[in-house]
């Protein structure tokens, strides 16, 4: 893939990103009971979605990665734009971050509320933040795919194992990713954005990517054809739901949203299997 | 409670974060993946547009020289427009507004 197209697709990825954990943030702080901060929160993230907007053309679903690179540009007024939109968005979480840090409120509803241990957040095979939460050093980006490699890239662990050290999980995550925007879009480099591809695929793949809710699982198999044989998504909810079951046990039924929210659900994610029926 | 204060004090005088709607309209920006529009002089009814369509918005009628785009199906994203091998898709800069009858767009020469 050419370079410009890598450091292209891993600032997309970190908008995503950012939309996603910040609406994480805002919905959690809401099923806490701060509402004016779910607004704040939210209004925040419309920067983000305005960013997506102008690159992509769309808000969420960017629709611009393609086989062998991406489909869109972006010019030098974006750029600049991309630096001080990220300059901004990083002053106004500032404004609002340490509601997560410091409250009183916030922190007794979610410090030792949904523990999951380290050992049994590595035995259910937990991902993302639900187990960087509990201190297990798991992220794909570690292994350098896109620009990751060349960004100096660390990823943030909490040792809390409970609702509050997954919270600090994102809002780091936030951080961190504005940060990451910012150095990938400074080292930008200049090529061209996708290399032609006429042939259709033929054997078998799998890639693991980092999506804000953790590991996502791509399995394809091509047998040449312009059909796939094969192809198995495995979204990063299924495998938070077994630790989820794990940390209700014990706690008050006022607990439950908080806990539910921690793992940051997305039960239409988890609907991935079509079966094609062969003729005979 | 100082910063409180002024939180209080920027939402008094501060200008709204939303937009209000119906009377104001937001500035679309360059770029946006808007409603399609097809140039019937320049399309040969090569129906590519129609087979790659995710949604399954567009139906190409060869006889007829006619194109029905269905704007409640599309998912805009421009599939078609990129595909299109003689450029006879031009999207727009626009949003499709919200309507009361699932009405198709028809598209003739």
């Amino acid at each position: 893939m050419p370079p410009r197209a890598k450091y292209l697709r891993t600032i997309w990825a970190e908008l995503a990103r950012l939309q996603s954990h910040l609406l994480w943030l805002g919905l959690f702080a809401e099923a806490i009971g701060f509402e004016s901060l779910f607004m704040k929160i939210w209004r925040d993230r419309e920067l983000v979605l305005e960013l997506t907007e102008a690159t992509n053309g769309h808000r969420i679903h960017m629709g611009t990665t393609v086989i062998g690179g991406v489909s869109k540009d972006m010019d030098e007024r974006l750029r600049s734009r991309y630096l001080t939109d990220m300059d901004r968005l990083r002053k106004e979480v500032d404004d609002w971050s340490h509601v997560f840090y410091k409250d009183a409120a916030f922190r007794e509803k979610t410090i030792g509320k949904g523990i999951l241990p380290k050992a049994d957040a590595v035995h259910l095979g937990a991902v993302g933040p639900t187990v960087r939460g509990s201190g297990v050093l798991q992220d794909m980006r570690t292994y350098g795919y896109e620009a990751y490699g060349e960004l100096d890239f660390k990823p943030i662990t909490h040792d809390g194992c409970d609702s509050y050290s997954r919270t600090l999980v994102r809002l780091d995550e936030v951080y961190q990713s504005i940060e990451l925007i910012k150095r990938a879009v400074n080292q930008l480099p200049e090529g061209p954005l996708a290399n032609k591809n006429d042939r259709f695929p033929n054997g078998v793949a799998i890639y693991r990517t980092e999506q804000p809710r953790g590991e996502v699982f791509y399995y394809a198999v091509g047998n040449g054809t312009i059909h796939l044989e094969r192809l198995r998504i495995r979204t990063p909810t299924l495998p938070n739901i077994p630790p989820l079951l794990q940390m209700l046990v014990g706690h008050e039924v006022a607990d439950i949203p908080t806990i539910v929210h921690s793992i940051d659900p997305c039960i239409s994610c988890t609907e991935r299997i079509t079966y094609v029926k062969e003729a005979a | 409670m100082p910063r409180f204060l002024g939180n209080i004090l920027e939402n008094l005088f501060g200008k709204p974060a939303t937009v209000r709607y119906p009377f104001e309209r937001p500035e679309h920006v360059p770029g946006i993946r808007g409603e399609l529009s097809f140039d019937m002089s320049k399309c040969d009814q090569c129906q590519d547009c129609e087979r790659l369509c995710p949604s399954g918005a567009i139906e190409v009628d060869v006889e007829g020289k006619r194109i029905e785009w269905n704007p409640y199906m599309c998912i805009y994203c421009h599939l078609c427009v990129r595909s299109c091998m003689h450029q006879a898709i031009t999207p727009l800069e626009n949003v499709q507004p919200p309507g009361y009858r699932l009405e198709k767009k028809v598209f003739e020469t």
